[in-house]
């Protein structure tokens, strides 16, 4: 890690470069994050920086990587490269990856792009040794629909960052699926910046469903001006490590922020997932409502802060987190928090974490519906209600196969 | 004696309570020009503890006891993940304070500086009309202590824990400090090594004590640390409600509270212990409170937390037998220029067991009410619940609330809730209630006294009204209430 800057040094004609220090320096200074309040667990899941530096030196594999993307994907990524891009021709609009994106579209890049250093220490050093990433820009008054598929190669480490923008009054849907082929115990690490114009509206969900041996490392940030909505739908299967952070960020006033989370953790998996929103508009809203489900020895911690600054009068926010421990050997945790600094606001979060009801599986056994089968029906219905909410159905399909795809071992009953 | 409840004639009560009441602040803050007998002076060494251990004349285990404890706390950093504690001078506040020589049973030998002090605070009128017994503690040592003649026979033991240190030394050793080592926090080895006072209650076997116990501790001093350490013990079948009442004069230095309390609720036995706490603006308080509860044994945890610069409070309940149960009921009360970082823990260790925490706060002007809490549900507590409210009322614009819980559940049969919810009083409810010709301080002092309803209703009368002053107290000046 310490010879990083030598690496940035020989990037002295990388346009990026004083990001990626700016960035570098970030991480220098920012604390190693520690679950200190609990006198068992140091973190709930664990990155040492050994680990990142095989991220940052993104060193590349022996061996081929022969991807085989979504059919229906019109925009395809194959570890850091735009493979396809087959959008419709709208004027105005740019579907690249980030290194054309800092060659040709520099007023774009140096508006909504070296702005950001973000806020945690790993999203820093995503942000100093991104390799590539998607670049979406779409203008005023543009209504969109984008399919993505982003494939890595799981023996390979490196970091990505994207950044979507979309400007006033458009409307855009993105499905961004994850996965990965290939076993190894490659570290991605990836960041997302959304910037929603005034008055527009996206609508984001993101899965992710990579090989069970690499370890994913994602921050989406979303940058919201007056008026806009944002909605992100997501949902994480896969990987053997997941640090999941969302965080919006509501300047404008009267924003609209709501997310809907579904995680499914099971085998040895360690899922830290967090959701926030940090509102300084004022008149602005948000709702997040996640759910978990556990089995197997993996374990779940939601975190999410509804974060109310001083100035964000007359704003509302509301965290929601429920998680279903199904296994004996796993262990969920939830820590919710609530910032307020402003008497003029409305706040509630609220979590639980308990097995399937025994009252609902009593009547579903009562109709014939074996014990393990009932669960399996009642977890499905526990994590689709949410997803169901305008997501987007290839996502509502899977969420209900890996729902129904629980094994008998899951539960803790048996047929 | 149990009063029936009955909510509309409380709050008639308490609203005409609040219009009448002409009580200041001051009534709690003066302070007595009394010079003490003895002082260890300022600063903290292992001279001072040797010398505190020699004045009392302690057994040797507890003079290494205290040396041990003063290595852990030199050893452990202040802590920096809650409010800031760089106010308290660490240098020069004076560890240990005796005000007199006497310790007394008897009211009238009581000095009569300190009698007049507790005698302003209401102390012995409130003995004499509710209490089973009482404790009274004037900086480091306890000035007076008494127990109804029907329950010593019974066997039961209250006293300050120096004296119970000497005359039951086998007893206190076997609980000292079992629940709240020093190497639990910085503030629990400080107690440990300069402790003095404190109380120490024993009811045996199947006694159930029908009236509360009360200790009252008073800080008089300037920069003065109180470092008591209570210890209440019931023992199989039996019953007990503990009540603790502080407060102290206003001084320009910031003065410390460091106190422990260990609780040890038996196999089937009921324990219940209340505290108001309304320290000056001056001090620190940072107690150590813990019970630990076995089998089918029940603790109840009510608490006021009004005074005070910065509090740091998070009681604890060990659950530690089958079918155990904790109940938390706190109400802390962010004034203009404090911190509140109140919360609760509940740490269930046994199948069947149960907990419910309820936090209600009150920020007005500045003022920062933080809930931090911890609840873990360990791998075998099968089929236990918990569940845990907090609520925040902010009372002016520049009011902040904070809330940080820490829920791990480790055991799949375990249910558990959490919800918290921050607000400020609402328009609606206020054009209702003036709607029905209050005013507005009426209105709004309804509001507030309404949020705190549910543990308001768990304090005994007496209490309530004086926890309801102190918050008008608060309130009134700025014109919200009264």
């Amino acid at each position: 890690m310490e010879n990083y800057p030598e690496l940035l040094r020989s990037r002295l004609n990388d346009p990026a470069y004083e990001y990626r220090r700016d960035s570098f320096l970030e991480f220098l200074k920012a604390p190693v994050r520690t679950y200190k309040e609990s006198p068992t667990v140091k973190d709930y899941v664990e990155v040492a920086d050994s680990e990142l530096e095989r991220m940052i030196y993104a060193e590349p594999v022996n061996g081929s990587f022969d991807p085989q993307p979504d059919d229906t994907a019109q925009i395809v990524m194959s570890n850091d490269v735009l493979t396809r891009s087959s959008i419709p021709e709208k004027s105005g609009m740019v579907i690249t990856d980030m290194a054309t994106a800092i060659r040709e579209h520099r007023a774009l890049v140096e508006e909504y792009v070296y702005t950001n250093l973000g806020r945690d220490r790993t999203e820093h050093v995503v942000n100093a040794a991104w390799r590539n990433g998607l670049f979406i820009y779409i203008p005023d008054r543009t209504d969109i629909s984008l399919r993505v598929h982003q494939i890595s190669d799981s023996r390979e480490s490196y970091s990505k960052k994207s950044v979507i923008i979309c400007g006033k009054d458009s409307s855009v849907k993105i499905t961004d699926i994850h996965t990965s082929q290939g076993n190894g115990n490659g570290i991605h690490g990836q960041n997302i910046y959304c910037h929603v114009g005034e008055n527009s509206t996206m609508q984001y969900s993101y899965l992710q469903d990579k090989e069970s041996t690499a370890t994913d490392l994602t921050y989406i940030r979303e940058f919201m001006d007056k008026y806009a909505r944002f909605r992100l739908f997501h949902v994480n299967h896969g990987s053997s490590r997941v640090i999941f952070t969302d965080e919006s960020v509501q300047m404008g006033e009267s924003s609209d922020f709501r997310v809907y989370g579904v995680n499914f953790s099971s085998g040895t998996q360690k899922m830290d997932i967090r959701d926030s929103s940090f509102q300084v508009g004022t008149a602005s809203s948000s709702d997040i409502q996640v759910r978990g489900v556990v089995t197997g020895k993996s374990s779940t911690i939601h975190r999410g802060n509804i974060d109310l600054e001083e100035v964000a009068r007359n704003s509302t926010g509301f965290y929601d987190s429920r998680i279903l421990l199904l296994s004996k050997d796993g262990y969920a945790n939830s820590k919710p928090g609530l910032m307020i600094k402003n008497a003029n606001t409305r706040s509630k979060h609220a979590s639980s974490i308990s097995d399937v009801d025994e009252d609902q599986v009593f009547y579903l056994r009562s109709r014939g519906i074996g014990e393990a089968q009932a669960k399996r029906m009642i977890t499905a219905g526990f994590v689709e209600s949410l997803i169901e909410r305008g997501g987007d159905p290839e996502m509502i399909s899977k969420v209900n196969e890996y729902a129904e795809g629980l094994g008998v071992d899951a539960f803790l009953g048996t047929d | 004696m149990e009063t029936e409840y009955s909510k509309e004639e409380e709050m008639e009560k308490l609203l005409e309570d609040l219009k009448k009441s002409n009580v200041r602040k001051e009534d709690w803050e003066f302070h007595d020009n009394l010079q003490p007998v003895y002082s260890t002076g300022a600063g903290l060494n292992r001279k001072i503890v040797e010398e505190i251990s020699e004045i009392k004349k302690e057994p040797e285990w507890m003079r290494r006891f205290r040396l041990k404890a003063l290595e852990i706390f030199q050893s452990k950093p202040v802590p920096t993940w809650g409010p800031d504690l760089s106010g308290i001078d660490w240098e020069n506040t004076k560890y240990y304070t005796r005000p007199d020589e006497v310790t007394t049973n008897n009211w009238d030998e009581v000095p009569d500086q300190i009698k007049d002090t507790f005698q302003k605070l209401g102390v012995p009128e409130m003995e004499q009309k509710y209490l089973a017994g009482s404790v009274a503690q004037y900086d480091s040592e306890g000035v007076y202590h008494n127990l109804r003649k029907v329950w010593e026979d019974k066997g039961v033991l209250f006293m300050d824990l120096d004296l119970a240190l000497k005359t039951y030394p086998d007893l206190v050793k076997d609980y000292f400090c079992k629940a709240v080592p020093p190497t639990d926090n910085k503030f629990a080895a400080l107690n440990g090594a300069v402790w003095s006072g404190g109380s120490f209650l024993y009811v045996p076997k199947g006694v159930k004590i029908d009236m509360p116990l009360q200790t009252y501790f008073r800080m008089n001093g300037e920069q003065t640390g109180q470092f008591e350490h209570t210890i209440v013990v019931a023992d199989e079948g039996s019953s007990v409600h503990y009540i603790e009442g502080c407060t102290a004069p206003r001084y320009e230095k910031n003065s410390l509270h460091s106190a422990i309390v260990e609780i040890y609720v038996n196999k089937n036995a009921h324990a219940r212990y209340t505290s108001v706490q309304n320290w000056s603006k001056s001090v620190y308080n940072m107690p150590t409170k813990r019970a630990w509860v076995e089998e089918n044994g029940q603790m109840e945890w009510v608490g006021g937390s009004l005074g005070s610069k910065v509090t740091m409070l998070y009681p604890s309940s060990y659950l530690r037998g089958p079918h155990a149960s904790a109940h938390n009921l706190n109400v802390s009360l962010a004034g203009p220029g404090t911190i509140k970082d109140t919360g609760a823990k509940a740490l269930h260790l046994a199948p069947y067991t149960s907990s419910r925490i309820v936090a209600k706060s009150i920020s007005i002007e500045d003022g920062k009410a933080i809930y931090r809490g911890l609840l873990r549900m360990n791998k075998g507590a099968v089929h236990s619940k918990s569940h845990v409210q907090c609520d925040a009322l902010l009372i002016n614009d520049e009011s902040q609330s904070f809330t940080f819980p820490h829920d791990e559940i480790y055991e799949p049969t375990a249910t558990f809730g959490h919800e918290a919810t921050v607000g400020r009083i609402g328009t609606d409810e206020l054009t209702y209630l003036r709607s029905r010709g209050l005013s507005e301080d009426e209105a709004s002092s309804m509001i507030v006294l309404g949020f705190l309803d549910d543990v308001m209703k768990e304090i005994p009368m007496e209490f309530a009204v004086e926890m309801n002053r102190l918050i008008k107290l608060e309130m009134n000046k700025l014109g919200a209430v009264g």
